[in-house]
């Protein structure tokens, strides 16, 4: 067993472990950041294929920036896992449906003879960058999709701040614009004499 | 076998000369950052400690404050999460330290010189984070909380405009290899990325300091309003380890400011007739040391000049102003390499 | 779903911005404000009862630990309401020495609150230049006095001497080398109005520099440009004195509207604030120490041309001097009388108010005829600005605050009394 090998399931079981536990603990904020360190390794595991632009993106982008949004949801949240519970005889059915049902799908691909010889691969000197194949596949080849997907995503984000954007009578706002543009002689004047009176 | 374990201690060598003076470095940055503030605000600063019976402006203060926080009891507050609560400093600092596995020191003077150097630096500092949020919930303070609160929302959006001005960065040099954008520079001062990049440049620098949770931007801290945020129940070695993080990133946001704008490890007089070959023979590691040091300065001149910003005008200052301004600049950068304006792109 | 909360902070009594032991429970939506409720008392320490457990003179140290940022202003206050009842006239010199001290502590009390504002909104090199510039006038009040804070300088019926020819000198030692000791002797060769003068010839660029640091700086505008904005008609309401409520527009300062003591033969401005806002506050508070420079340097030209005594004559309420009572039996009956019991005043009340730094400052003053005032009442200025403070920081955020205690000026000595 090469150094490469043990590298791999040091990972991988690191993986399956903290996957596992992202459904099974109990503290939602534990079951977040076992999310990200499956991600954390994930990210490994797609190194050692030497996909690095994926790698670095699956920590950027997930790790970096998704899961800190997560996080920041789930700590304010201060959920009860009493009311969670209540209808779980009630869902059950359903839910059991839907396990088995992607249970039998994943068993029929995996168990029906997954060819690794059509996976191999495929090995790159140092001086290749895969950063650069990415990029000339998405801006050549499926430029067209790769813009609809941008611009759909940027109408998600636009949707998400316009459903959610509402301004609170009670809270006084402030326009920085404004702010700056003040001067000193426009916010004091001097009073030289006043009228004394007793 | 034996030439696996051969290069593993070969790196590990490695790790411990970038790692040991790092961590001088940043031990002596928090006294350059006492003395310095103390001489900007009319004080004398820690001028005491010395080694040996010997006062020598204080140079012992930060070991001294290192072993004071050593030998200081941990104090874990009531009904917080004790694994989260110790892992948090460890998560502030490991990026801090795994990201030096890139950096050129100079032609060659590199841990790892991989081809995607810029992503893994951007990916590893948005790692930062994860220290000063889970900090602040294990802590089960509302102070800490809230300091949590602020620092995700403020790096989240802070991340995306430093990822733009990188942007910049790679469509100048063609590379995300730290090494080749400071090669891309050489040429003289001129020929430096600050000039043709100056805008997303600024943006860096402030984005920088955002990062870090430095003043002005350190809402995450907030002396004054949230007492010292996240780290407010942090005591000992604990917190110690919080404070080397933070320099640590000082370090390393000066250092990628100046690979990537200001020629790395290239002389300043390059291409000048006389002074340049006159200071040929000063190693490069020399002058990359020393513009790591100036905008090491800026940091703690900042702090000493700027009032702090308020959480939501630091959130408006990242998405509607650094944000567009990185967009814009892209935009022009784009036409100036498609132009090959001279003598950057030609 | 999850029931929405507001986030209930209690901020203080242990804050850095509390400035001193202020307790606020904030309530928050996110980081902005719904409710402030500020809890006082924890520095209660019954100044009103232990004022009326003692004869007159003995009361006037009380009143330094009032506002301990503004003390002589306290004495003023509180030595005025004894004279006012028993109808001495202070000498002119004393007068003037009064003023001059007032105004000494106006700069103090604004550049304390300078450099505190300054820190509690991020900048914090203000509070250490402004410390430098307190130096120099505590170094005043302790020549005066013997005292760096709790001076116990005014007396009912002037002051308790006559400023020092002579200034204290630094002395070389074992940290001190001989030409840091000159160096730091160097505005200290004259008497005591030599060295303020040199003080007032370096103070408004002292101030111009704190200006340049955050007058025009955008995050200091930011920070506080349109913050707490009050209204003319609120500030009224509110009962705001002081440059609270001239930063609010209203032209009301008692040195003008009701002159006391020489204020009337002083030429100096007084700054109004255009919309009430933390920025008009601190314009305004700005201006006032350079007004305050103005006053004092003239005290010190006529202080220097006319000599005088300092204290009124009668023995039945001002000491004798000390060299008389080793010779004068009726000198050593006076001081034995005065420093035992007291003395009595005549049966009535009265009210004093003088323009403090922080607002009026105001002594309520109830005699039966004996030598303890049946009933003292302090109006606090910053008694009547911290209630407003639920007005001021609602809806505002949570670094606003800060912003909003620092721009009322709170010191809890006389908050809390």
């Amino acid at each position: 067993m090469g150094f490469e090998k043990i590298i791999f399931y040091f990972f991988a079981a690191i993986l399956v472990v903290s996957a596992l536990r992202v459904i099974t603990v109990r503290n939602t904020v534990h079951a977040a950041l076992f999310l990200v360190l499956a991600f954390f390794t994930t990210a490994a595991l797609w190194l050692m294929l030497e996909a690095e632009f994926l790698a670095m993106t699956l920590v950027l982008v997930y790790v970096g920036a998704v899961m800190v949004l997560f996080l920041f949801v789930v700590m304010m949240l201060d959920i009860d896992v009493s009311v969670l519970r209540a209808g779980f005889t009630r869902y059950l059915p359903v839910g059991a449906t839907v396990a088995v049902v992607v249970i039998i799908e994943m068993s029929y691909f995996l168990l029906g003879g997954f060819d690794n010889s059509k996976f191999t691969p495929v090995k790159h000197g140092v001086e290749y960058s895969n950063t650069r194949a990415i990029g000339n596949v998405l801006y050549t080849d499926y430029l067209f999709v790769f813009e609809i997907a941008a611009v759909i995503l940027l109408l998600a984000i636009v949707a998400a701040i316009s459903l959610t954007l509402r301004k609170r009578k009670d809270t006084r706002y402030q326009t920085p614009g404004n702010q700056v543009k003040v001067r000193k002689s426009d916010r004091i004047r001097i009073v030289k004499d006043m009228d004394t009176e007793s | 076998m034996y030439e696996l374990a051969y290069d593993l201690i070969i790196i590990l060598l490695k790790i411990f000369a970038i790692l040991i003076p790092l961590m001088t470095a940043v031990a002596y940055l928090t006294y350059a950052e006492r003395r310095l503030i103390g001489f900007m605000q009319v004080r004398i600063g820690p001028n005491r400690v010395g080694f040996f019976g010997f006062r020598m402006f204080g140079l012992g203060q930060p070991i001294a404050d290192a072993v004071k926080l050593m030998f200081k009891e941990i104090v874990m507050p009531a009904e917080a999460n004790r694994y989260l609560f110790v892992i948090a400093p460890i998560l502030a600092i490991a990026p801090a330290l795994a990201a030096w596995a890139v950096v050129p020191f100079g032609d060659g003077l590199v841990l790892a010189d991989i081809n995607a150097g810029l992503l893994y630096i951007l990916a590893l500092t948005s790692l930062g984070v994860y220290g000063v949020i889970i900090a602040g919930w294990a802590s089960n303070s509302k102070y800490a909380f809230l300091g949590a609160m602020r620092s995700a929302a403020q790096i989240v959006s802070y991340e995306i405009a430093m990822g733009f001005a990188l942007v910049g960065v790679l469509m100048a040099a063609h590379s995300l290899n730290l090494r080749e954008i400071v090669l891309q520079q050489s040429g003289g001062f001129w020929h430096w990325y600050w000039l043709p990049l100056l805008p997303l440049f600024m943006v860096y620098l402030i984005s920088g300091v955002a990062e870090t949770n430095r003043a002005p931007f350190d809402v995450a801290e907030g002396e004054s309003e949230i007492v010292a945020g996240f780290h407010v129940e942090y005591s000992g070695m604990l917190f110690a380890v919080f404070f080397l993080a933070e320099y640590a990133n000082i370090i390393l946001i000066s250092m990628l400011t100046v690979l990537m704008f200001w020629g790395g490890w290239l002389s300043p007089f390059e291409g000048i007739p006389l002074l340049g070959a006159a200071t040929a023979w000063i190693p490069g590691i020399f002058w990359l040391v020393m513009k790591t040091f100036f905008f090491m300065f800026c940091f703690l001149w900042f702090r000493a000049t700027f009032p702090r910003y308020r959480y939501d005008q630091i959130m408006r200052l990242g998405w509607k102003v650094l944000i567009p301004v990185t967009i814009v600049w892209l935009v022009v950068l784009a036409v100036a390499i498609v132009a090959k304006l001279p003598p950057w792109f030609g | 779903m999850p029931e929405l909360r507001n986030l209930t902070l209690n901020f203080g009594p242990q804050h850095p911005a509390a400035h001193g032991v202020l307790r606020l429970i904030l309530e928050m939506d996110g980081e902005v404000i719904q409710r402030a409720d500020p809890h006082i008392g924890l520095l209660h320490r019954a100044t009103e009862k232990l004022a009326e457990s003692k004869p007159y003179n003995q009361s006037i140290g009380y009143m330094d630990r009032l506002d301990y940022m503004s003390m002589m202003c306290n004495e003023h206050c509180y030595v005025m309401a004894i004279e006012k009842l028993l109808g001495v006239t202070v000498p002119e010199r004393a007068q003037y020495i009064r003023v001059m001290y007032d105004e000494i502590t106006r700069i103090l009390n604004h550049l304390l609150w300078l450099g505190t504002h300054a820190l509690d909104v991020g900048a914090m090199t203000i509070f250490l230049y402004a410390f430098r510039e307190r130096e120099t006038l505590i170094d005043a009040y302790e020549a005066v006095s013997g005292s760096r804070m709790h001076a116990t300088y005014y007396r009912p019926g002037g002051v308790y001497r006559d400023l020092p020819d002579f200034m204290p000198q630094y002395q070389t030692g074992k940290f001190r080398t001989e030409k840091e000791a000159s160096r730091l002797n160097e505005n200290r060769q004259g008497s005591l109005l030599d060295y303020l003068e040199d003080f007032t010839d370096h103070f408004p660029g002292y101030v111009d520099e704190y200006e340049t640091l955050l007058t025009d700086n955008r995050i200091w505008k930011q920070r506080l440009v349109d913050i707490a904005i009050v209204s003319p008609d609120e500030a009224k309401q509110l009962g705001f004195t002081g440059p609270m409520l001239r930063g609010s527009g209203i032209e009301w300062d008692l040195r003008k509207k009701q002159p006391y003591e020489v204020y009337e033969r002083m030429d100096f401005d007084i700054p109004i604030g255009v919309n009430g806002d933390c920025y008009d506050r601190y314009l305004v508070r700005m201006e006032e120490m350079r007004q305050s420079n103005r006053i004092i340097r003239q005290c010190i030209e006529w202080l220097r041309e006319n000599p005088g005594p300092v204290i009124a004559e009668s023995h039945k309420f001002a000491p004798p001097k000390r060299a008389d009572m080793k010779g004068d039996m009726e000198a050593l009956i006076h001081h034995f009388k005065l420093f035992t019991e007291g003395f009595c005043l005549p049966e009535g009340e009265v009210y004093t108010g003088i323009e403090h730094p922080k607002g009026e400052f105001g002594i309520y003053l109830v005699s039966d005829g004996a030598n303890k005032p049946y009933r003292v009442k302090i109006r606090a200025p910053g008694f009547a600005h911290l209630s407003t403070m639920n007005d001021m920081v609602k809806g505002h955020m949570l670094a606003d605050v800060v912003t909003v205690i620092g721009t009322q000026d709170i010191v809890f000595g006389d908050v809390d009394r």
